[in-house]
Order: C-alpha cells, then structure tokens, then sequence
C-alpha cells in the first residue's frame, strides 16, 4: 500500500484503507490508527459528517477490524486483514468485468471512439479525466472542444511558442511573402500579355496565377 | 549530473525557506510549473511502465547534454525513486518539491534537482516533464523566467519534440493544463483569516477571480499550520505574463485582508491573541511528546506573534524549516530510521523544545504573565 497522510489528521501515515460499497458508489478512506480508534470510540463524528461518510457501514466494519486487531501497533492491520474482512462487497473482490472485444476501428457512437494512437477511448476520458496521449486531443477534437471551453473559458492558445515552431512559422511566412510577390509580378505580365494581345502567353501565365493562388491558399 | 541520495543532496535550507522580503509576513513562498510532453508518447497514465523507464533515461541523458553547454543545472543531482524508501520519497511532498501522486508511483518516475531545490524537473509525473522553480517571498516572474530557460534549452536539446498544437498550445495529459502548461502558486500564512473565521471569504474572492485557494500540499489537502496555496485555474487563452499578473493581484487582496485582521490583534482583540500567542509558546516549549497538526497550529501562532511584535528568535528561516522538519517523513530522514508514532511525537516534542530555548516572549507577553503572578501572591 503507498504511503499517504491520514485523511483526518494528516498528521500520521494512513495505515488503514476503508473501502465503503454504498448506494452502489464506492467509497474509500485512508486513516491512521489513531483517527480509526477514535471513530470507533464515537468521537470524531464531524469529521465524517463533514466527509458525508456512511457513519454505521463505517461502525460495523471498524468493529469487525477491532476484533482482530489491537489498537497498539499501526502495522499489526494489514491490507490483507481488511479485504477478509470487508467481505464480497469489496471492490478488490469483484469478478473482472469481461471485456468486450476492443475497438480496432472508430465506431459511430461516441463512447467507443478510440485514439488510433494509444487506443484510448472517449468513455475513458470521461471517466477518468486525462488524454491518453497527445493525439487525443485530434481524435476527440470535437468533443473537447466543448470540455475545454468550459474548463478554460478559451479555445485559443495565446501563450509561449515553442522555438522550433516560431522558425516553422517564420518559415512559411516568408514562403507566402515570395508567392504574393510572385503572384503580384505574374499579374503585371498577365496585363502585358492582354494588353499586347499575346492570348497564348497570357493563357499560360493565367494557369501559373492559378497555381500560385492555390499553393497561398 | 549523477544519481543522488535524499538525505544528503539537498541543502539543509532550501532557497525557498531563506529571508526574502517581498512581502514576508503573509507569503512564504511562489511557485511555477511547466507540464511539458514529448509529442509521440503516451501520456505517464496511460504508458507501459518498460516505455516510461525509456522515456525517463532519455530524459536523463538529454540533461546530461545540457549540463555540458549550459551552467542552469550545474549541481543538479537526479533521483531515481525506486532506489528510495517510502519515507524519503514522502519527505519531498513535505519539502513541497512533488506531488503524492508522483511518489505513489515509485518505477520509472524521477525528479531532478538543484540542491538549494530552487530548479527542479519532475520526470513521468501527471505529464512526460513538470519543470518546477521553487523561490522565497513574492517572486512569481523571477520562477517563471528560470523555468522559461529550462524549457527553451530542454525543447532545442529534444529538436522540438513537445506536443504543441497551434490552437491550443502546449498539450496535457489533464485538459485544466492544456496552453500555456503553466500552474502559478503561491504559498501564504493566513492565520488571523483562519482564526476569525474569514476562510470562507478569502476562498470565495480567490474563486471569483478565477483562482483557487487549496491546503497546504495543494489539491484535495487541508490547511496546516494555517499555510494556504493560492494558484490559477485557468491555462489558455491567457499568455503566461497575464496569468503571473493576475496571481499577483489576488494574493495582494489577500495579503490585504489579512492584514487588516491582524491590525485588529494589536487593538481590540490583543487579549485574545496575546493568549493564542501565550500557550503556543508555553506548549512548544514544554511539550513531552506533539502530533504534526498540533505543532503546525503552534508554530504558526508564533510565527504570528512574530508579526504583531510579542515574539522575538523566530526567524522567517527558522519557522519554515521547522514547518517541514517536524513532518512525519522529514523527521524520519533527519533521523536517518524509521520511527513509529510515539516516538515521532516524542522526537518532535523534543526537537522544539530546543528550538523554543532560542525564542523569547517580548514584555507585552512575559512581563504580564509575571505581574499577575505576583499579585496572585
């Protein structure tokens, strides 16, 4: 079990771990002996009002631990110790859930939707909160754009650009610079060529114009 | 730039803990994060654990790289946490240098850092990299700038491999980061907020301006010692200076109102502060055995009573290290063992007790207690 602070006092490592199954939601609580001895003792109950916690599941399964268990030694409760007595309700418990075969191409449903980079899909993110890779945010654009506006109130990064990408754009700025003024010169020739009525010239600046027109775009 | 253990590679006094005197009777400390991810990587989460150990030794190697062209990591040591037990990884959330979620996760995870902690690299946390600078006192642009270093020399050493997406810049793992990757926040000591009861206030004007007042280690953590952080919400659509700015801002209204509060310490509620002042002393100097929360509270009344003038050897310096020594797992490391709950609080106890040999109650405080002693008489 890794080591946290005890929820209660965060003063003492938690060396319980309460898991709660109530109403279908499950509940679970890292607390030190101390706060766990003090719960069962009746004291504290603010604490677990405060937390909205199921007070007489919490009673019934500190009693059950209190049995086994001397109060003295924080490493005398093991993880183990719990989850027997915790019982068939125990998350730990529960059969694996047969996992229908995985997606290996988009589904129209939203929910089956996976990244086609890490695989991750839409109910995924939803449930736990985090993109599964970078290319989560392209494969689910549509719908973060939605989450994100909520979250950030923006859709628009107005922040630091990275180094590279600032040359990148550098880059293609100066490249449209050059096809403006390519297209600027090919439109001065294009009149030239009206003007001097050299249609078949000006038929194939015309087409170079176009070309240029579509590279800009 | 080699491997380093916990207990000795950090300065007994990290830069964060010295004097600094922007504002240091409320702010203790500012922060800047920079969640950075390599573009073609899953994210820490979702990663198989062999992938995070590859990504973390590149990581490694590129700041091998960089401590030659550059001196910004010049001591810089690395740590590895499975090479450590579970109570040096929790001693650095203590020292407010990771997250507990970071340290949960002991394989393939890492941190990199300067030995006065002032600079430090986050490996395989929520994100592939937090870039994290760590300063005493109000001093949000100067984090910002060494963190910004840090990026730029790290982004051209990976030849642009972090995830940036011209719309929405930066990318996270967590969509609450995503743009400008940046979490600003500033530690604060609110005690007369907290005592009058004015919490509540504090927390709803931080949130109407788009910002958050959290515990002591961030989110989802309660407040010791009456320490909050104050932090932005909001990481995109906004450039980075705006944000500091507007930090900034909030924590001067809060550094107002709490000002305020304890004016009134001084005035009509002296009596009651001189006694919350009074028996934080008397408990820290003769206590036989203290919990943390118990100490914290103390500690930070007389921090307080620093502030208002009745408390003199308890020095900005003095009151921060002892804020984290007295922590289960610092303790611990400071002890180089392992201890059990008893003998913490009874270690603690005594270790306060030493420090209070070096703090004395002005005449406001001493002499009152005295007089009424020998009218008592």
């Amino acid at each position: 079990m890794a080591l946290s602070l005890c929820e209660i006092c965060q003063s003492k490592y938690a060396s319980v771990w309460i898991c709660l199954q109530h109403q279908g939601v499950t509940e679970q609580h890292r607390i030190c002996t101390d706060c766990v001895a003090q719960i069962a003792a009746g004291e504290m109950t603010h604490f677990a009002a405060a937390n909205d916690w199921d007070i007489p599941k919490l009673k019934e399964v500190l009693a059950q631990l209190q049995q086994g268990w001397s109060g003295d030694d924080e490493e005398d409760v093991t993880l183990q110790k719990l989850q027997a007595m915790m019982g068939d309700d125990a998350p730990w418990n529960e059969e694996p859930d047969v996992a229908a075969p995985p997606e290996t191409q988009e589904g129209t449903d939203e929910t089956t939707l996976r990244c086609s980079h890490c695989q991750t899909s839409w109910k995924d993110i939803q449930e736990g909160g985090l993109m599964g890779c970078p290319h989560c945010y392209t494969a689910f654009a549509d719908e973060m754009d939605k989450v994100i506006d909520e979250l950030q109130h923006s859709a628009m990064h107005v922040g630091k650009v990275p180094r590279f990408r600032q040359k990148q754009e550098r880059q293609a700025e100066v490249r449209q610079k050059r096809q403006l003024h390519r297209q600027e010169m090919l439109q001065k020739r294009l009149e030239a060529a009206l003007r001097a009525e050299r249609y078949e010239e000006a038929a194939q600046i015309r087409d170079k114009i176009a070309q240029v027109t579509r590279s800009l775009v | 730039m080699w491997p380093q253990s916990i207990s000795t590679h950090f300065n007994s006094v990290p830069r964060w803990m010295r004097r600094c005197d922007s504002h240091c009777d409320v702010v203790i400390s500012s922060r800047v994060r920079l969640a950075r991810n390599f573009a073609h990587h899953p994210f820490p989460h979702q990663a198989a654990a062999a992938e995070l150990v590859e990504l973390r030794q590149y990581v490694f190697e590129l700041l091998e790289e960089l401590a030659e062209t550059s001196n910004l990591l010049q001591d810089a040591g690395i740590l590895p946490f499975e090479e450590f037990a579970d109570w040096e990884r929790q001693s650095l959330v203590e020292r407010h240098l990771t997250s507990q979620d970071h340290i949960d996760h002991e394989l393939s995870r890492a941190m990199v850092a300067l030995s006065d902690a002032s600079l430090s690299l986050l490996i395989n946390e929520e994100d592939h990299l937090r870039l994290q600078s760590l300063l005493p006192g109000l001093q949000l642009a100067a984090a910002f700038t060494l963190t910004c270093k840090l990026d730029d020399l790290l982004e051209k050493l990976c030849g642009g491999e972090f995830a940036y997406d011209a719309k929405l810049g930066y990318l996270t793992a967590c969509p609450t980061n995503v743009g400008t990757g940046l979490r600003a926040s500033v530690m604060l000591h609110l005690p007369a907020l907290e005592i009058t009861g004015r919490m509540a206030g504090a927390k709803s004007l931080a949130s109407e301006h788009g910002f958050v007042l959290r515990g002591t280690f961030g989110e989802g953590s309660k407040a010791h010692g009456h320490l909050y952080q104050l932090s932005n919400q909001i990481t995109l659509g906004q450039d980075e200076n705006a944000i500091l700015q507007e930090v900034e801002e909030a924590v001067s209204r809060l550094i107002e109102m709490e000002r305020e509060v304890r004016s009134a310490f001084v005035g009509s509620k002296s009596q009651l502060a001189q006694d919350a002042v009074g028996r934080a002393y008397g408990t820290l100097r003769f206590a036989r055995r203290i919990s943390y929360r118990e100490a914290s509270n103390h500690l930070s009344l007389l921090r307080l009573g620093t502030h208002l003038g009745w408390v003199k050897g308890l020095s900005h310096q003095r009151f921060n290290e002892l804020m984290v020594n007295i922590r289960p797992a610092s303790l611990q490391l400071n002890q180089g063992r392992v201890q059990n709950s008893t003998q913490r609080d009874e270690w603690r106890a005594k270790l306060l007790r030493g420090m209070m040999g070096k703090v004395r109650l002005s005449p406001i405080l001493s002499q009152s207690a005295a007089a009424e002693s020998s009218q008592d008489k």
